[in-house]
């Protein structure tokens, strides 16, 4: 499968991104492991900042989920799904990941789900939760009760 | 949404550590996948003619990658949703998608398990294939052969590009290229060298020869010591007195510098910058500058053209993505089917939820616990529907019924008139028969009892009474 994940890597930078979607950016990387990505949320007054993910290709991708998160120094969003180190509470980056997901899909379902945002508060136990959490989202065990948002 | 954070075990927090180390640039991070991700710059350091393909043994060729392959444009429907390349030996589900074989089987290893990555319907399938026949497990299937024939139809580029190879053909030929005919195809070097061992390093095809390519020899211009192979590289990037005249100054130069100095010569020729707009103007440089770029106009109007192409480039290029998403959704359309974030509704449930929550929350509120409400909310509607429906069928049919005993009524009516019609003629033609038959008695009577009329007329009242 290496050449698989090499290739996958290497096409999903394709010129293309940017025409398909002028608010997601990704930045040029020579490290094909670790891919940035700046985004915009447009028509949501809650987001007028452009935010950086950060995606790090695991070695089973696509068949396993990248790491995502939000970094620094770029502020990280407030979200009730978001935590202040800028872990991301989505299901589809860790029990509803399927292969067909790409960096780009997975980038537009976060911007789409902090578009829809009304609610301008950190997840419950945030505090707790950035003290004690792996460095590595992947890690951790989100519970996925919480629809509403 | 809650954390179980401070149930982090000591695997987990040994494996902070890990990441943190590799974050501050103590450990190589995976080593393993560093070099997985980046072969091409291993193989570019251990061969100065770039990656490509090689047969080490001309029996036991080695196994071409076709993921690797570059291709001259690719279609995006022809590409697997999983490695985003032109399928290889495609297979399709029962839902309808198309995977290339090893990425669908590979996916069913996965967390994902067996379900299709697109619209996450189980899909029956087992390694084991006398278990597949004996539940006649079908769920996966071979797609099409056109479909193979399409994407192996496909112009690819030579995998010893970077070698300097041309090579475009379509995919299906690759192979027969690489073995057979591809001069920068690398073999072993057969020759035998001074002490008798065979050379063996790995040689392009254009290089073997009747000598060994990797004998040393001096080179003609220079004095240094070089190989065949060797000797186009030298030339252009090394020796220092293979000099190529320059034809504006008339100056020699080495051909390793004679590039750059053909980028700033200031005799040579050359075009007016304007001439992809129709400048025909020719000359040379120093010229250029000081003359005519000042008054030619393609010159002057060259930032509006070109900010016109830009233009056109963007629009092209908005149209192209427009287009894909048009034939997206067409596809989606015509499969019943829209994916969003993994999940898949059905067009008339979309439509439902349309009509009921405003559209900017429509996909946020896509989440499980809703949509499953949704689903059942639906359902228990669509039961309502068809027993409304059945209940009207049912009515139909008594009215229909209903008409019809009118109808046989209506008949049975006239009929009835028509009985008493008759009736009463019947009647009257009696009546006129009784009235007729008492004239006659009458008459007969008085004949009979005329003389004793006592007699007669108390007989005649008797036939009266009778």
């Amino acid at each position: 499968m290496r050449e698989k994940k090499e290739a996958e890597v290497r096409q999903r930078p394709d010129p293309d991104w940017r025409a398909s979607s002028p608010t997601l950016q990704l930045l040029p990387s020579d490290d094909l492991k670790v891919q940035h990505v700046d985004m915009r949320i447009p028509d949501n007054p809650l987001y007028p900042d452009t935010y950086r993910l950060r995606f790090i290709i695991e070695k089973d991708y696509p068949f396993a989920p990248p790491q995502v998160q939000f970094v620094r120094p770029h502020p990280i969003p407030i979200h009730p799904h978001i935590y202040s180190n800028g872990h991301i509470c989505l299901n589809i980056l860790y029990d509803g990941w399927s292969p067909a997901h790409s960096l780009q899909t997975v980038a537009l379902s976060i911007q789409s789900m902090l578009a829809g945002n009304t609610d301008a508060s950190r997840p419950e136990g945030d505090e707790r939760y950035c003290a004690t959490a792996p460095s590595n989202p992947l890690f951790s065990r989100f519970m996925f009760d919480d629809d509403s948002v | 949404m809650d954390v179980i954070a401070q149930e982090l075990d000591q695997l987990e927090l040994e494996t902070r550590g890990q990441q943190d180390s590799v974050n501050r640039g103590l450990l190589p991070p995976q080593g393993e996948l560093l070099s997985v991700l980046k072969p091409e710059d291993v193989s570019i350091a251990s061969s100065p003619n770039g990656s490509g393909y090689d047969m080490t043994d001309s029996l036991d060729e080695a196994p071409i990658d076709l993921r690797t392959l570059v291709y001259v444009s690719i279609p995006e429907h022809l590409n697997c949703p999983i490695c985003q390349l032109p399928f290889i030996n495609p297979y399709t589900t029962i839902c309808g998608h198309t995977f290339c074989r090893t990425c669908i089987l590979e996916t069913f290893k996965s967390p994902l398990g067996n379900k299709c990555p697109l619209d996450r319907i189980e899909l029956n399938y087992t390694e084991d294939r006398q278990e597949a026949e004996e539940k006649n497990y079908n769920d996966i299937f071979p797609a099409p052969i056109i479909l193979s024939n399409i994407t192996d139809d496909l112009q690819v580029r030579c995998l010893n590009a970077s070698r300097g190879c041309k090579w475009v053909g379509p995919r299906w030929s690759i192979k027969q290229h690489l073995v057979n005919s591809c001069d920068h195809t690398r073999f072993p070097c057969e020759h035998e060298l001074d002490n008798g061992q065979v050379c063996g390093q790995l040689t392009e095809r254009r290089f073997l020869g009747e000598k060994c390519p990797h004998k040393l020899f001096e080179c003609a211009k220079c004095g240094d010591n070089i190989n065949a192979v060797a000797e186009e590289h030298h030339l252009k990037n090394e020796c220092a007195k293979n000099f190529h005249k320059c034809n504006g100054c008339n100056l020699e130069f080495p051909e390793k510098t004679f590039e750059n100095h053909e980028s700033y010569c200031e005799k040579i020729h050359v075009r007016c910058p304007g001439k992809q707009y129709g400048c025909e103007w020719r000359g040379s440089r120093e010229v250029l500058t000081q003359i005519h770029s000042l008054e030619c106009v393609f010159v002057k109007l060259s930032g509006y053209f070109e900010l016109q192409e830009t233009k056109i480039n963007d629009l092209a290029d908005e149209n192209k993505l427009l287009r894909s998403q048009i034939s997206t959704i067409l596809d989606s359309i015509t499969q019943g089917k829209m994916t969003n974030l993994g999940y898949s509704l059905q067009l008339e449930e979309i439509m439902d939820r349309d009509r009921s929550a405003d559209p900017g929350r429509l996909f946020d509120s896509l989440q499980d616990k809703d949509y499953v409400q949704l689903m059942m909310e639906f359902e228990m509607l669509r039961t309502e529907f068809n027993r409304l429906r059945s209940l009207a069928s049912e009515f139909e049919l008594n009215k229909q019924l209903v008409t019809a005993v009118a109808n046989e009524n209506i008949q049975i009516k006239d009929e009835l008139h028509n009985q008493t019609a008759a009736l009463s003629s019947m009647r009257q033609q009696i009546q006129f028969m009784l009235l007729d038959r008492r004239r006659l008695r009458s008459k007969l009577v008085d004949a009979e009892v005329t003389p004793p009329p006592k007699e007669s007329s108390s007989s005649g009242r008797f036939t009266n009474k009778l």
